[in-house]
């Protein structure tokens, strides 16, 4: 018996279907993932709506299936399909996958082969089965550079459609895939990987990247420059079989103005762009009867920054408690929030408090430009603590740049500092009190100020987490740590060149995939298959690399200037913080992207 | 959208317990059979929502719809008699009620009626249900089948809430007839249901674990639910 068969058969609410023979564009929208996972990400929503909203577009969503089902599948000879037709993969005019996470690209590869399609790109002759990939992933796509056709940088909206007019048009003039190919490098946010050339240095570092005759030298990422007018969906493919973010979500805004240096979506999504506050509740409320969701939450990397979160917060809150709606709030700082707001705030929130300190001491929040400070944690637990709540859970990450064994007793000698302060509170609520202490791996990211810093090495890792256990004197503490090894790789494959193409693919033949999943992790055969193709770990994550060697992304362009990420790499190891983007413009460049606001990113 | 609280004055809530359930009748078909009992009813609850029917919460610390279905169907069977139980808050003329419930349902789950509660679930004891083995050799398939439930005593193992149980089969059910069709044979059966179930797959699975001949699989249809009296559930 098949696992959970409601992933498979399609069918649900506001699924969108078609007359195959009325449309001229067939795109599969897959996400290298199960259904549970791919079923909760916002961005397929997104553009699952804005495709289907043209006649001659029919999107339809792919999943990798579990292990059960693709079992089930090779057995009885069945291609993978989409949910909507139910049709093979290989009918597909375009495949799209949505790049998330490096441990679900081989998921990838794995996809294309049930579907019925060849896995490397130079094996698919003709403009049908079109590989495209997008997502934060794409940054770097190096690694998949043998596998796919045609890369989207940045956001999707305006270029998806783009690129599915000049697909048509493509067809109709029966061209070659080579022809479309050279044609689509034009518009802006496309790279085509197979019209670049990449040659290496006898040390194995990349010596340059070049472009091909008439194709652009530098591929620039896309963005939406209009938030508020922008498209989102008014419904949600409403799945039967309950997905990990299973309810109505409006995106508050892109961009984040904090500059936490080890974070890669807060420069990759740069500049930041809100919503006004009147589409975002039109927007939930739509959403809320469209799909009968009875939960509703806020997308953004930053909500408390929101410029009119105070508002928003109170009109949503109004809204659900009227309509039976469980508004999910993600952890805000609420030190600064009115009384009356905070009531209301309490009535909804069920779970306790979260933080995410990152780092141990304020010196190493120096580094990393976390701006949180002891303050900030201790006045909101008490704010929490008065409320009720008994528990906290901190979050934090082990291998930063500059870190100690200092560093590491800080995360724990926090945790009881909260204890005692809690247990100094006269007016504390009855119960035992709880401090979760997760940490997880650090792993360097491209265009992020630590994109040039090595990963500490796995056994360093595993001494620092040992070292805090021994730390650990309350029994109200509760540590939280995972065997690193899941983020080796993703050190390796986020940083990677092209030629861990052929690692990717000896890899999956010898069944790495799923490998975000730790039943379905095999480490030992990532390492046979960088062995054989003579590269190792040691060159791709844990090298510091030099400031001027050629990164492998070094043709992308994210709006982000590399003199301003070489500026925020030598402050971080002097512990010097940079202002965020509202209080000082830190010249990262990304301002150039909003011409028609005279670069003004923010108020 | 509904507003439920509006009237949820501890007035009106005695008057919406005092009236009886509004029961909900409706087939499960086609893909459908692969959405779980705990699935159907996020679905089913979703469904009323956005029909804006005004369904009564139950008043606890965590409101929730109150809904309750009479005889939960295992996943992978279909159903042409499903039954669920509701309350509402304002009077809804029925016909409107099913028609507005039809438009935001799955196209799989069809509401057919819809009537106040009658019977209690409690009285339950039977249900009808047609069998399809899929087979080139219908005649021979039927014929090893009903040899099979001919058999004096049929020892079955049932997973229960406490672990596993030997229990004989053969005073559960009763087959009613069958038909034989262009891709197989057809059982009906009557099986014991409500409080004390017994499930078909008990008896199909031993069934195929002793036969691996011509079966290229088996659908189970429920057709029917009866209460004590051998009448039928409404």
């Amino acid at each position: 018996m098949v696992q959970k068969p409601g992933r498979y058969v399609g069918g649900e609410l506001n699924s969108v279907i078609k007359n195959k023979d009325e449309v001229k564009v067939r795109f599969a929208f897959c996400f290298p993932d199960t259904y549970e996972i791919g079923m909760s990400h916002l961005g397929m929503k997104i553009l699952y709506g804005i495709l289907n909203e043209k006649d001659y577009i029919w999107c339809e969503r792919v999943f990798a299936p579990w292990m059960d089902m693709e079992s089930k599948l090779r057995e009885n000879d069945i291609k993978l399909y989409a949910l909507e037709s139910l049709d093979a993969l290989s009918e597909f005019d375009i495949i799209g996958f949505t790049l998330q996470y490096e441990l679900s690209y081989n998921n990838i590869l794995n996809m294309l082969d049930m579907g019925g399609v060849a896995v490397k790109a130079k094996d698919r002759k003709g403009l049908k089965n079109l590989v495209v990939a997008g997502g934060p992933c794409v940054c770097n796509p190096e690694p998949l550079a043998d596998f796919v056709d045609i890369f989207i940088l940045g956001e999707g909206e305006e270029i998806d459609v783009e690129l599915c007019e000049a697909y048509k048009n493509a067809k109709e003039k029966n061209m070659t895939k080579d022809e479309f190919l050279f044609e689509a490098a034009k518009l802006e946010g496309i790279y085509v990987p197979s019209l670049y050339d990449v040659s290496y240095n006898p040390d194995g570092t990349v010596k340059e990247i070049k472009a091909k005759d008439g194709v652009p030298k530098k591929v620039k990422k896309r963005i939406i420059k209009d938030m508020t007018n922008l498209y989102y969906p008014d419904k949600f493919v409403v799945p039967f079989v309950e997905a990990v973010h299973d309810r109505a979500v409006i995106e508050l805004m892109r961009g984040c103005i904090r500059g936490c240096r080890f974070c890669q979506a807060g420069y990759i999504y740069r500049p930041l762009r809100e919503k006004s506050h009147d589409v975002l509740c039109s927007q939930g409320k739509a959403l809320c009867e469209n799909t009968g969701y009875e939960e509703m939450s806020l997308s953004s990397l930053s909500t408390s920054d929101y410029s009119e979160v105070e508002t928003l917060l109170s009109d949503l809150l109004d809204f659900s408690v009227e309509n039976n709606i469980n508004l999910s709030l993600p952890s805000l700082r609420i030190d600064n929030f009115s009384e009356e707001l905070l009531d209301k705030v309490k009535a909804v929130r069920k779970s306790g408090l979260t933080f995410a300190p990152e780092a141990g001491t304020q010196r190493l929040r120096d580094v990393i430009n976390k701006n949180i400070t002891e303050e900030d944690i201790f006045k909101s637990c008490k704010i929490a603590f008065e409320g009720g709540y008994t528990s906290v859970k901190l979050y934090f990450m082990l291998g930063l740049p500059t870190e100690t064994m200092a560093d590491c007793e800080g995360i724990i000698d926090l945790a009881q500092r909260i204890i005692g302060f809690y247990k100094s509170l006269e007016n504390r609520p009855k119960g035992k009190i709880n401090v979760t202490v997760s940490v997880s791996t650090f792993v360097p990211k491209p265009f992020t100020p630590f994109q040039w810093f090595g990963q500490d090495e796995l056994e360093l890792i595993v001494k620092k987490q040992h070292h805090m256990k021994d730390c650990i004197t309350s029994k109200n503490i509760s540590f939280k740590y995972h065997a690193s090894k899941t983020s080796v790789l993703e050190a390796v494959l986020a940083r990677g060149d092209r030629r861990l193409g052929e690692v990717i693919y000896k890899a999956w033949q010898k069944g790495c995939y799923l490998d975000g999943w730790d039943e379905h992790f095999y480490f030992d055969r990532w390492l046979e298959a960088l062995d054989e193709c003579n590269l190792n770990v040691r060159f791709y994550a844990n090298r510091t690399r030099s400031l001027d060697e050629v990164l492998p992304w070094s043709h992308l362009d994210y709006g982000i200037s590399e003199a301003f990420l070489k500026r925020e790499w030598e402050k971080a190891q002097n512990a010097e913080t940079t202002p965020n983007c509202r209080q000082k413009c830190a010249g990262c460049g990304a301002n150039k992207l909003l011409k028609n606001k005279e670069g003004k990113c923010v108020e | 959208m509904n507003k439920p609280n509006a009237f949820n004055t501890a007035e009106n809530n005695r008057k919406i317990m005092q009236m009886p359930n509004i029961r909900i009748f409706y087939k499960k078909l086609g893909r459908a059979k692969y959405i779980s009992h705990l699935d159907l009813m996020r679905c089913m609850q979703r469904s009323l929502k956005r029909a804006g029917i005004p369904v009564w919460y139950t008043q606890g610390f965590n409101p929730h719809m109150y809904m309750t279905f009479a005889l939960p169907l295992s996943l992978g069977y279909e159903s042409e008699y499903e039954i669920m139980d509701l309350r509402i808050t304002e009077e809804m003329d029925f016909d409107k009620l099913k028609e507005r419930f039809n438009a935001t349902l799955p196209p799989d789950i069809r509401v057919f009626k819809v009537s106040l509660q009658d019977m209690k679930p409690q009285t339950i004891k039977k249900a009808l249900y047609a069998i399809t083995f899929m087979s080139e050799n219908a005649n021979k398939v039927a014929s090893d089948f009903e040899a099979f439930c001919n058999k004096e005593s049929i020892v079955v193992t049932k997973k229960t809430k406490k672990g596993e149980k030997q229990i004989d089969i053969k005073p559960e059910f009763e087959i009613k007839g069958n038909k034989i069709t262009d891709n197989g044979v057809t059982f009906f059966m009557l099986f014991t249901a409500g409080e004390r179930n017994f499930n078909p797959s008990l008896l199909i699975d031993l069934f195929l674990s002793g036969y691996d001949k011509d079966i290229i699989g088996v659908s189970v249809l429920r057709k029917m639910i009866y209460n004590s009296q051998n009448k039928e559930f409404i």
